[in-house]
Formats: structure tokens, sequence, C-alpha cells
């Protein structure tokens, strides 16, 4: 088998070919020999029913690093005690687009008004977990590993990428835009394609030296893979590389073949989601795709900053979903976002705000149901200046797990979370 | 001399400064285990009169974050005192302020000098960074670069700015959990401690002020002592809580042998922390002396970070003059000096290898395999590092070159491997003109050290 990934780095690694769907098959066998050869047991598929339509099925995940604050996010405009929380940074009449007498959306966020004015935006309030912690690192650990106390070394994604929606360690069913593994997605017996700029994703030969390139891979691929070789490091530095030799060629075609049909905003937010709808319009068979916007850490001067972020993460997701549905696949995805906490009610001294609890989640996609959901907090009843969650995060990732592809959420977060009503149960396609 | 002495002094090197060619590092081999760990300290309290003034010369533009990232590389790849160095990068990581938040100020009319936080705060660990902690940690408190990152310039009285407490607390010096996994401090902590730090200002031409009058000067209960507590005795009550020796030694022996320090690997160095009353020359010496630095079976347990990697590898194949598009690579493989990703540093061990960033490190090195001399620098000097008498055999070009990148330590199946490639269309002896024997072995030579800058071994300290 270790020829057989040799072979295939020599023969594929060097040139762009067209791989189409024989390259998973031959990866999973890759995969399979050296789950024997590190002594694991090869890791199987796990079949479930509704597989066609289940299996076109993507979930994208945004991550809003830093602790978005949900308050001037999705605005109470209707709640007076809003204004006395906040009497510099709250937002006014101006600043916001209103959804209904209660909410507004705040006012750099015209993409998303549009999608929730078309129906394929849900939000759902209030969301949290117990004993909140205000550290950035823990409160990431909790979202990213789905579990409140233990401490899970795999990501809650990886545990759904590898035990349900591709047990075959097929390269792209988890694919991140950036350039390391999201933690959410990591996991030592997951192969994760975290791509970001495919400009670089290649290796690049030694252009004076042509004649011997194949032999040269074929030692470097042997030095990287071969048992032993690494040392403590060996399993990571093997599945690296065979990820590496085995994605370039397949990410160098979806990226020529790919045209995008909306214009994307020229930030590195939208570039990321650009290369995500070229990975799902490429049929790479990615199932979790995963991107970060990170500085929502806004302890002083948050008016500027928290408008730029807010109007990059709308314009960015708005220019995705136009060019999914203009590419006929927006029907086969859905977008949910997160951040590790919101921030205090009240405002600081720096025009600012510090870590909080709760904050909200957009849903967005075609097969929701539009609207409210989980009871939005109380602003009156507080925990020493923070929301009181009421709904708990992992309810919404069983919501999604179960309802838009079918994976089984007791398994994957070890309880039952009760799900919520933004994706019908009928969602599963049966 | 014993090979062991030679192998543990090689390995020391490797793990606590930025490389060095065979001949310097012959010469710490000549001292021995401990004389070259007191080499090392002694050295690093001497001055870099030559860079300094070398320095002087390349005429960087210090108002740009490249500018700015090039001199402090140029600094890695030339420096005489090669632990205050690696501690400089270690502070970085620990002490963190990120440009993405700090900003590097353009020179403008209205003000042709703009402030250089960052460059500041990287010579303040330099100036400091082995000396007392104490001394550092009560004057990062009023750094501009830091009171920019963790919003302490807008912590005023009236409503103080928790963040730059929260992150002392949680990740400069204490840790969020003790070895009991219970917490280490509690949010009234804090909420107290944050009124303490209050008072500071950075004006517009970067002038670091304090305000008395922004300043909370009543009464705080933190970590169960009660009293009007300012900056200075904030940091003396940080420094004195139990788990802060136990965090930075931690966050220390990671940072030079490995990420699985055990409690016994930590004593020795624990204990040198507290009783020399936070003197990290001392701690760093019972650090490289103590049983886990020593035993040969934990050498390269550590992935080498990207500096580490590409400043290493530059440093040992004797090419110490910068490309421009060195902060680009570093970036590229997930290591901007002067810009961590957050406010917790840098990742350590497999978070370091993705397909995109090992990608970029394999393209480094055939990029150095490949430089030939050229307008900005001599490029690989290959003659050196495979002399005439190593060009008689594949064996011996691949000796050669791993003796150099490796210390000469590679499994005997690396060095089968790299031998085959080395020996795979090349007819050693040749029958061909001495012109094309020379120009062959040369590209073979290239492609050796292609190979092994991307192996595995050359990411690993």
């Amino acid at each position: 088998m270790a020829d057989l990934t040799r072979r295939l780095f020599v023969h594929d690694g060097l040139r762009v070919v067209s791989v189409g769907l024989a390259l998973p098959h031959l990866f999973t066998k890759a995969v399979q020999a050296a789950d024997l050869e590190a002594g694991r047991t090869p890791s199987v598929r796990v079949e479930r029913g509704n597989g066609d339509l289940l299996a076109r099925r993507t979930i994208v995940v945004v991550q809003m690093a830093g602790g978005n604050d949900g308050l001037n996010a999705v605005v109470p405009h209707g709640d007076s005690a809003y204004r006395d929380h906040r009497p510099t940074l709250g937002l006014g009449p101006g600043d916001v687009l209103p959804l209904d007498e209660r909410f507004a959306l705040h006012g750099a966020m015209g993409g998303l008004h549009r999608l929730w004015g078309a129906g394929e935006m849900a939000i759902v309030h209030g969301v949290g977990y117990p004993k909140p912690s205000y550290s950035h690192f823990e409160s990431m650990d909790v979202w990213q590993t789905g579990a409140v106390e233990a401490h899970n070394r795999e990501g809650v994604l990886a545990r759904l990428v590898k035990d349900v929606v591709d047990g075959r360690g097929h390269p792209f069913a988890g694919f991140a835009a950036s350039r390391s593994v999201p933690p959410a997605l990591a996991s030592p017996d997951l192969s994760v394609s975290a791509v970001e700029n495919p400009a670089t994703f290649a290796f690049v030969p030694d252009k004076r030296h042509v004649v011997d390139g194949a032999s040269r891979h074929d030692a470097l691929l042997h030095l990287s893979t071969a048992p032993g070789m690494g040392g403590g490091f060996h399993q990571a530095f093997a599945s690296t590389a065979r990820l590496a030799h085995d994605t370039v060629a397949t990410v160098q075609h979806a990226h020529a073949a790919y045209a995008p049909l909306a214009t994307y905003p020229a930030d590195g937010f939208a570039a990321g989601l650009r290369l995500v709808s070229e990975a799902i319009c490429g049929d790479l068979g990615v199932r979790v795709a995963y991107i970060t916007l990170g500085g929502f850490d806004t302890h002083a001067g948050q008016k500027a900053t928290q408008a730029r972020l807010l109007g990059t993460l709308s314009d960015g997701l708005a220019a995705f979903w136009a060019d999914l549905q203009a590419h006929g696949r927006a029907d086969d995805v859905l977008v949910m976002t997160w951040s590790e906490f919101g921030r205090r009610v009240p405002e600081n001294a720096s025009g600012g705000s510090d870590h909080g609890s709760a904050g909200p989640q957009f849903i967005i996609g075609k097969g929701i149901r539009h609207g409210h959901w989980g009871a939005p907090p109380s602003l009156s009843d507080l925990d020493h200046g923070n929301l009181r969650h009421t709904t708990d995060f992992r309810s919404v990732y069983a919501t999604v797990m179960e309802g838009w592809l079918g994976a089984p959420s007791v398994e994957l977060l070890g309880a039952r979370f009760p799900r919520l009503g933004f994706l019908p149960m009928h969602a599963l396609g049966g | 001399m014993t090979s062991e002495d030679r192998t543990a002094v090689l390995a020391l090197l490797r793990r606590v400064t930025f490389g060095m060619p065979p001949e310097e590092a012959g010469r710490y081999v000549a001292l021995g285990y401990r004389g070259t760990v007191d080499a090392l300290i002694e050295e690093a309290r001497g001055d870099d009169r030559d860079l300094d003034a070398y320095l002087g010369t390349l005429e960087l533009d210090l108002t740009t974050l490249a500018g700015l990232q090039r001199w402090w590389l140029v600094r890695m790849l030339r420096t005489r005192r090669h632990l205050l160095e690696r501690m400089v990068l270690f502070w970085h990581g620990v002490l963190v302020s990120a440009s993405a938040k700090v900003g590097v100020p353009r020179a403008t009319p209205e003000m042709p000098n703009p402030p250089r936080h960052l460059l500041v705060q990287n010579q303040l660990f330099r100036a400091l960074g082995l000396g007392q902690s104490r001394d550092l940690y009560r004057a990062i408190v009023h750094d501009g670069a830091m009171l920019i990152y963790l919003d302490g310039r807008d912590s005023r009285k009236a409503k103080p700015n928790e963040n730059f407490a929260r992150e002392l607390f949680e990740l400069f010096a204490i840790g969020r959990s003790g070895p009991d996994g219970r917490p280490t401090f509690h949010e009234d902590d804090v909420r107290e401690a944050s009124r303490g730090f209050t008072g500071w200002s950075v004006s517009k031409d970067g002038e670091v002020q304090f305000r008395p009058n922004q300043f909370d000067a009543g009464t705080k209960r933190v970590f169960g002592q009660v009293g009007a507590f300012g900056a200075d005795a904030l940091i003396d009550l940080t420094l004195s809580h139990p788990n802060h020796a136990v965090h930075l030694c931690r966050r220390l022996f990671r940072h030079v042998i490995d990420d699985r320090p055990t409690e016994d690997d930590l004593a020795p160095v624990i204990a040198a922390y507290r009783e020399s009353g936070g003197d990290m020359a001392r701690t760093v010496r019972a650090l490289l002396l103590s049983p886990a630095a020593m035993d040969p079976a934990r050498f390269r347990g550590r992935m080498r970070s990207p500096i580490e990697f590409v400043v290493g590898t530059l440093r040992t194949l004797g090419m110490p003059d910068i490309g421009t598009n060195l902060p680009g690579i570093l970036d590229r493989m997930g290591q901007s000096p002067f810009n961590p990703p957050n406010v917790a540093g840098w990742p350590s061990g497999e978070r370091w290898l993705s397909p995109s960033m090992w990608l970029e490190r394999v393209n480094f090195a055939n990029g150095v395999a490949t430089t030939r001399k050229g307008a900005r620098s001599d490029g690989l000097p290959i003659a050196a590092i495979v002399p005439p008498a190593a060009r008689v055999s594949p064996e011996a070009v691949v000796d050669a070159i791993t003796a150099r990148l490796l210390d000469g330590r590679l499994s005997s199946e690396a060095r089968a491997t790299l031998v085959a490639y080395a020996r795979q269309g090349v007819t050693w002896p040749s029958g061909r003109t001495p012109r094309d024997d020379e120009l062959a072995i040369d590209r073979k030579a290239r492609g050796v050290i292609h190979l092994v800058l991307a192996m595995p071994d050359s990411h690993l300290a």
C-alpha cells in the first residue's frame, strides 16, 4: 500500500489531472493503509438512509472570533433597558435595520437583512451554556469540542465528519478556508484540508532540475511518511504529507475550473468564502466547511470596529449566498455562525464592552424556518451584568446535525439536547 | 569529549539558539555541556555592537510592519547573543502584543517620527529577558504597545477595562487552573485588579503617561488580600500567586524542551525560579541542566516554529542575508513576527502542521537549495557545504549535508533514501567530462539539501 501511495505521488503529484471521484477512492485506500500501519482499526463508514439528498448537503460554519457583541448585532431596539445600559454604545433608530417591532440588525448588515427579508435566515437567541467562562480560550474550547465539562481532544465537527458523514477519510469532507486546521475540525484521526490560497498550495518544482523531480518527490514522500520518520510526530507528518500530495492537484483543478457568479468584496474573509464556494461548486465533496472572521474582542472603540466587522461578515455572506444560488447550489448549503461569547450588557468607559456570556447565532439556508428561535434573554435580570443564556449551544448543534445532515446528535454530543424549530423534523428529506 | 557529550551539546544548541554553522558549533562542543550553558548565558550579558552598526547601514523603514520584521529577523540571523534573542521570541509569545491591533504608524508631515511601540516593546524583552521577571512584568503594565493591545490606555477610574488584568492572570502569569484542576482566580479578582491598573494613557505621539486623577486609589480585594493596590503592588501579588512559577516555568519548558513536562520535569526549574526570586538566567540554567533537558530520549521532541526553522536554516547554511520576501513566507507558515494570532501567542506542536503550512516549509527548503548568487545575496554557499572532498560519492554528499543540517543524526533508512536519490541519474564516478560532473553533482547536492530541509527531522528540535 505504501507503494501505491508513492506511485500516486509520482504520477499525480506533479501534474494537474482531472481526478473527479477517483482520488477519494484511492485516498481511502491510502488512509486505510496508514491506519493498518499505525495499528489502528481502519475507519468504517456509517451508512445511513436518505443517502442522495444528505450526501450533497454541506454546512458552512463561520466563527466570529473574539466575542461578538450580540446586543449590537441583533439589537433589541424595542427594549428601553437596552438604551439604559448603553448610553453611548447603544445604536439608535438611524443605526439599525429593523426586523420587527422588537429586534433590528446592526445597520452594517444590509446583506443579511436582505436574506432575512427573503425568508432565508433564522436567528437563535440567547445561546450559551451553564456557568459560562469569560476566557476566550476556555469558552472557544467549550464551543469547539461541544463539551462543557469534559476536555475532549477532538473537535465536535471533527467527530461529525469522521464518525458520521464520511468515515472513509475523504480529504475534502472537512474543509477549512485557512492555513491551519481549526480546533473544531481537529482530530488526530481525521485529515482535513486547510487551504488559504490555492496559488501557493502547490509543490513548487525545482525549475533548474526538472529531470529528477519525480524521484525527488518520491523521496520526499518516503522521508515524510515511512514508519519511524518524524519520531514522536510521525503520524502528524505522515498524514500531512499524504494529504498535501493527494489534494494539491484537485485544489488546483477546482481553482482553474471555477468562476464566481457574484461579486465578492475585496477582503480576506470574502476570499475565504469564495474558496469555500469553489470547493462546493467544484464537487470536491465538502460536507463541513469552516471559516473564521476575527477581531470581535471590542473592549475599546467598539462602534467603528464592530461596524466594519459586521459589514465584512454580512457583505461576504451575501456574496457567497448569491454565488451559490447562481451556481444552483444554495439548496445544499446551510450556514451557521458562532462566537465564543457575547459581551457585558453595560458598556465600559472605553467606548467598548467586556467579556460576557450568551449571544445570538445566525442560520442561513433555503430549507430553514425563517424567524426568531430561542427566548431572547432579559436585559433586566442580569448575572453580574451578563445575560443569562436561554438556549444551550448544543441544541443548535443537535438541530443542525440531525436536521441538516441526518447525524445522530446524542452520540456526537454525549447527551440529548432538544432540537430547535429552525429546521423542520422532515428536513431529512424522508 | 565523548560522542554523547557532543550529541548533547548539539541538541542544546538546536534548542536554544537560532542555529549556526558547524565551525561555530564546534567551539561550543569543545566547552562541554555545562560549559556551553554557561557560555550562552555569559554571552547574553554582552553587547551586539557589530550587529547594531550593521543594522544602521540597512536603512530599514521602521514605520512599516515589514520593516520592523526585517529589523528583528536581521537580529536573529546575525546576533552573537544566541540565548538572549531566543528569550526575546519567548517573551513575545508570552506577553503578547500584536501589530494587527497595535498598528505600525506611518510617518506624516505632522509626525515625522511616529511612535514605534512594538519596537520599543521588543527592546524591552531584550533588555530584561534574562533579568528579574518582576522588572519585566512591572514594565509591561505601562508598555505602550501593551496599553494599546489590551486597552489599558482606555481604562479609567470610573469604568475600568478588564482586558489586561484578565489576560495577565489567565495567560501571562498564572493560568486558569492549578495542578489540582481548580480555578486559580475568580471573576472578582479580575474586576478588582482592573481598578488598580487604571490611570495609564498613551498620547498620540506615543508618550506613556500616568494620570493620577484617572487612577482608582481605593481599596481592592485581590486573591484574598486587601489594600489600595496600584500596578506594581498588583504585579507583586500576581507573581507571588502559588501558580505563577508553575505557569511560567511550564511555558519556558514548552518553548525549549517539549510539550509534555511532568511535575517532576518542572520541579528543579520551579525551585530555581522561586529560590532566585524570579531570576530568568538562573531559571533557564536550571532548565537546561535538568534531567529532562539532558535526557537523550527527549532530544528532537519538539516541533520547531517557523521562525526557528527558517532562521535556523539560513544561519546553519551560512546565508545571513535576509531576502525581502522572508516576512511573507513566515506569515504563510503561520508565524508573522510582531503579529501573533491572538493574546495566547502562537501554537505549538502539531498545530504547526497543515498541508498549507507544510507545503510552505517544503517550498522554502527548495527555494533555499536553489538560491544562486545574485545582486541581493551571495546565495547558497554550496562549495563550502559540499567541498570537493565530499563530491566523490552519493554517500559522501549526503553525509556532508546531514552533518551540517542534522548534526549527523538521522535514521539509517532516511540516509539510505537520500543516498538512493543522490545516486540516481548521476554516474559516480562519471565517464563524462569533469564540467558535466560538476554540474550534475551540484544539482544533486542542492536536491539533497532540499530533501533534508523538507524531511521531518529538520522541523524538530
